[in-house]
């Protein structure tokens, strides 16, 4: 192979080596300096470090790719070097015919490595220099940008938190709301329990600046209110104790006691009820016909006693059962409904344990006269017990859903049970206890779903209107608010279409 | 006078290049300017081809090839064809006469194509039949006679004349014929300053006063020489697809071709361009054939070996120009 040929490969080699480097250099330093930009931007925690072994990880992967793919074979070189130097082919033809032998092919080498020697090796030049000068610029800038790149990662944009301010009228609404339950029939303890935290939440709103901090605050307050009216309302849980012994007596006894259909208690109708359960344990009733069967449990039936014999039975049994039914309700034993049922049962003076005791001694008429006895000194406390239950439950709610409509928040989830549904029949079947979500079996009910003339309490007079009425009447009133205030399109949009879905959903 | 050195050597190659310079000194005495077609006319004899000159009367193309038989120092005879100029005329023919002992022998009388270089002037003016039998010749280097052929000596050339302008009563070649002539090149008019130093040096004398400077061998020895001039895959490919260019019918011609041609060359023209460029080359004064020889031999081999069609004659274009433009859209691929 002819030297001065050589001396041109060689320095082609040379070219290749140096665009190979220029171009790993350049496509690192865009490498490192595209991560580093990436490591800044996004929440990925590339850590900085690391866009240096990605720079040389792309420079010597770039580099060596560039270095092997720029291979020319020395018929390329030659067919450069005659098109570079206008060396008529000659060189070409040397490189074809390198192999052969001949005088005139070894005088065409002589002649063509002549004019090669005659060319400077530096004369055969790095061709687009320039395009790798800039690529090196350019991508120093990217590196260059990716240490002027500000680091966002830990940037958190803005919330746009919307304002609240307390109003006056919610002031007077919480104000108002105060009083009512200040001025209730509310057992003490946890009326001052819900004063305290209506106080409490009103302080606190006359500080509080944005909407999510007011919700915070009235959902807060709800909860709290809940539980204390959890606490406050034992009804339910007392009488489903009391339905779950499936004591027929202590059945007819938890249905004397329930008032869920009620809004308030009604004494009249719990009086009736009362000289209902008496005629129930004496064994007599005015009506045969609506009287409930006495169908019992225990083996000894009561079905055929009547009078002191019944009565001696009855509680007899009932009162054995009497000391675990409440211990799975959750409810204390100093709750005003289970202390009113242990009276009624221990009283000294009028308690069934007491007739018990004693009945064997008394004749009939006897009997009877301390039965009634007994029912006249325990009804009114039965009564009141309950009554205070109720209140305690009606207060606690109207507070709840007062503020519901004060602020316009939803209300907590507040799932009281039911308590044995209307129609219950208690002698007609044995209750599957299996299956307490059948019909009537009184496990945890859905919430309410009112018809347009269903009588609701109206949060804001305190009276009972129908729901369609005090639908409209709260519909009056955010649209009025709505069109005086200051909100924005999009959230008057979203208040008009949950009052439409409040609309849509009345049963009629 | 001259010397051969046998075998391809430093020797042997500066010998040619003074060959061809006396060559061209001596017929500078005789002609004047018509660098190119002295160029076209050595090329092609050192190459072994026949060439045809086109040229206006009076231009030296007679002048030139009588020159070149003295510088040549090889036997020259000129026919001048004419209609009624029969083959045998050409050809020589078998003629009875008494010999020494007065009986009647046949002996063939050799015709004026029995000499090195034979000048056919006017060859279109012949019929084709007498045509054919020149050709036949120019292509076989043999006279066939009844049953006897007679070898021409070598070297053996022709260069034909045509007049381009008066064509009527005329045979044109036709073109198979046409094909064997290495070159065509066209003798033009004499610039002023030609014609001057034309005028001056005939006023002094009409004589050729050239003088012999190479002989037959000699030709024959710069031929073996200049056919082992290498020529590299990349040129020779060049030299091919310019000819397969020319071929309209064909799907990878050159849209030059494909618009202004009738029809394009022979393989002949691909043999003729590589073996001329091997001479170029080393007239040159290189040892290799280059691209450079290729294009400077495309119109003197192709010229006469193409038809243009009407398109070109209405675009006005020559046949040169059309080779010119295959030329450089066949470069376009190298």
């Amino acid at each position: 192979m002819s030297g001065n040929f050589l001396k041109f490969k060689r320095r082609r080699n040379l070219i290749r080596a140096i665009k190979a480097v220029m171009l790993g250099v350049s496509c690192g330093l865009v490498a490192s300096g595209v991560w580093l930009i990436l490591s800044k931007l996004t929440v990925i925690a590339f850590e900085p470090i690391s866009s240096l072994y990605v720079g040389l990880g792309a420079l010597v992967v770039v580099g060596a790719l560039a270095f092997l793919l720029d291979r020319r074979s020395d018929k390329a070189l030659a067919e450069e070097l005659d098109a570079t130097f206008d060396l008529q082919e000659r060189v070409q033809t040397m490189i074809a015919y390198k192999g052969d032998e001949g005088d005139m092919l070894s005088i065409q080498r002589q002649d063509a490595d002549l004019a090669l020697s005659k060319i400077p090796t530096g004369k055969y030049k790095f061709k687009r220099l320039w395009v790798y000068i800039i690529a090196l610029l350019l991508s120093t800038g990217v590196l260059a940008g990716g240490f002027l790149v500000k680091d966002m990662r830990g940037y958190v944009p803005p919330v746009e938190v919307e304002p609240f301010e307390l109003s006056a009228f919610q002031e007077a609404g919480i104000s108002n709301l105060i009083n009512y339950v200040a001025g209730s029939d509310m057992e003490e303890e946890f009326k001052t329990a819900i004063v305290d935290e209506l106080s409490r939440l009103l302080t606190s709103l006359r500080e509080i600046t944005t909407q999510p901090e007011m919700l915070e605050a009235v959902n807060g307050s709800m909860s709290v209110i809940r539980d204390i009216t959890y606490l406050s309302s034992t009804a339910t849980e007392v009488l489903n104790a009391l339905w779950e012994t499936e004591d027929i007596y202590f059945r007819n006894f938890a249905k004397t006691l329930d008032t869920s259909n009620q809004d308030t208690p009604d004494r009249a109708d719990f009086d009736e009820k009362w000289g209902d359960y008496y005629h129930i344990l004496w064994g007599d009733t005015e009506n045969p016909e609506e009287a409930p069967k006495t169908k019992s449990n225990d083996s000894n039936s009561s079905d055929s006693l009547i009078g002191k014999d019944r009565v001696k039975l009855v509680i007899s049994t009932t009162v054995l059962k009497l000391e675990f039914t409440f211990k799975s309700s959750g409810v204390d034993n100093d709750d005003e409904i289970i202390s009113a049922i242990n009276s009624l049962y221990y009283d000294e003076a009028h308690g069934l344990n007491a007739l018990l005791n004693k009945i064997d001694d008394l004749d009939e008429d006897e009997a009877e006269e301390a039965l009634k006895a007994c029912f006249g000194a325990h009804g009114t406390p039965l009564y009141n017990a309950i009554s205070l239950n109720k209140t305690n439950a009606n207060v606690g709610e109207y507070a709840m859903i007062r503020l519901s409509a004060l602020f316009i928040v939803p209300l907590p989830e507040f799932e009281r049970p039911d308590f044995v549904k209307n129609g219950e029949s208690i002698g007609g079947g044995h209750q599957d206890t299996e299956n307490p979500n059948q019909e009537g079996s009184g496990g945890v009910g859905e919430g309410a779903t009112y018809g347009s003339d269903d009588m609701v309490l109206d949060p804001l007079t305190g009276e009972y209107v129908s729901y369609g009425a005090l639908l409209d009447k709260y519909y009056a009133i955010m649209y009025e608010k709505l069109e005086g205030g200051s909100y924005t399109e999009e959230q008057k949009e979203i208040i008009k279409k949950y009052f439409g879905l409040l609309y849509s959903g009345i049963e009629k | 006078m001259s010397e051969v050195v046998n075998g391809i050597n430093t020797e042997s190659i500066k010998l040619f290049s003074e060959r061809i310079a006396e060559i061209k000194r001596e017929l500078a005495k005789d002609v004047v300017g018509q660098a190119d077609i002295i160029d076209g006319v050595i090329t092609a004899i050192i190459a072994g081809g026949n060439v045809l000159l086109e040229g206006v009367p009076g231009v030296g193309k007679t002048r030139l090839v009588r020159s070149l038989g003295r510088v040549l120092s090889l036997p020259f005879s000129r026919i001048q064809f004419t209609p009624d100029l029969m083959p045998s005329d050409v050809t020589g023919a078998n003629i009875v006469e008494k010999d020494e002992n007065g009986r009647l022998v046949t002996k063939f009388n050799r015709g004026p194509i029995f000499a090195n270089l034979v000048l056919a002037d006017e060859i279109n003016r012949a019929t084709p039949k007498t045509q054919s039998a020149m050709l036949e010749v120019m292509q076989e280097h043999k006279v066939t006679v009844g049953k006897q052929t007679y070898p021409l000596n070598e070297p053996f050339f022709v260069l034909a004349t045509e007049n381009p302008i008066e064509q009527d009563g005329t045979y044109p070649l036709p073109e198979a014929q046409m094909d064997r002539f290495m070159f065509k090149l066209i003798v033009d008019y004499p610039s002023n300053e030609e014609l001057m130093n034309i005028v001056r040096m005939t006023q002094k004398t009409m004589d050729e006063t050239a003088e012999a400077v190479v002989g037959g061998s000699e030709i024959l020895a710069m031929r073996e020489l200049a056919s082992e001039v290498p020529i590299c895959d990349e040129v020779l490919y060049y030299a091919v697809n310019l000819v397969s260019n020319t071929h309209p019918a064909s799907d990878d011609c050159a849209p030059s071709a494909k618009k202004y041609l009738k029809y394009g060359a022979s393989p002949r023209a691909a043999q003729g361009l590589v073996t001329c460029a091997k001479v170029r080359a080393l007239m040159d004064g290189r040892y290799n054939v280059s691209f450079e020889d290729i294009d400077a031999l495309a119109c003197p081999i192709l010229r006469h070996r193409i038809k243009i069609n009407y398109t070109a004659i209405n675009d006005k274009l020559t046949v040169d120009d059309v080779i010119g433009l295959i030329v450089k859209e066949t470069k376009k691929g190298f």
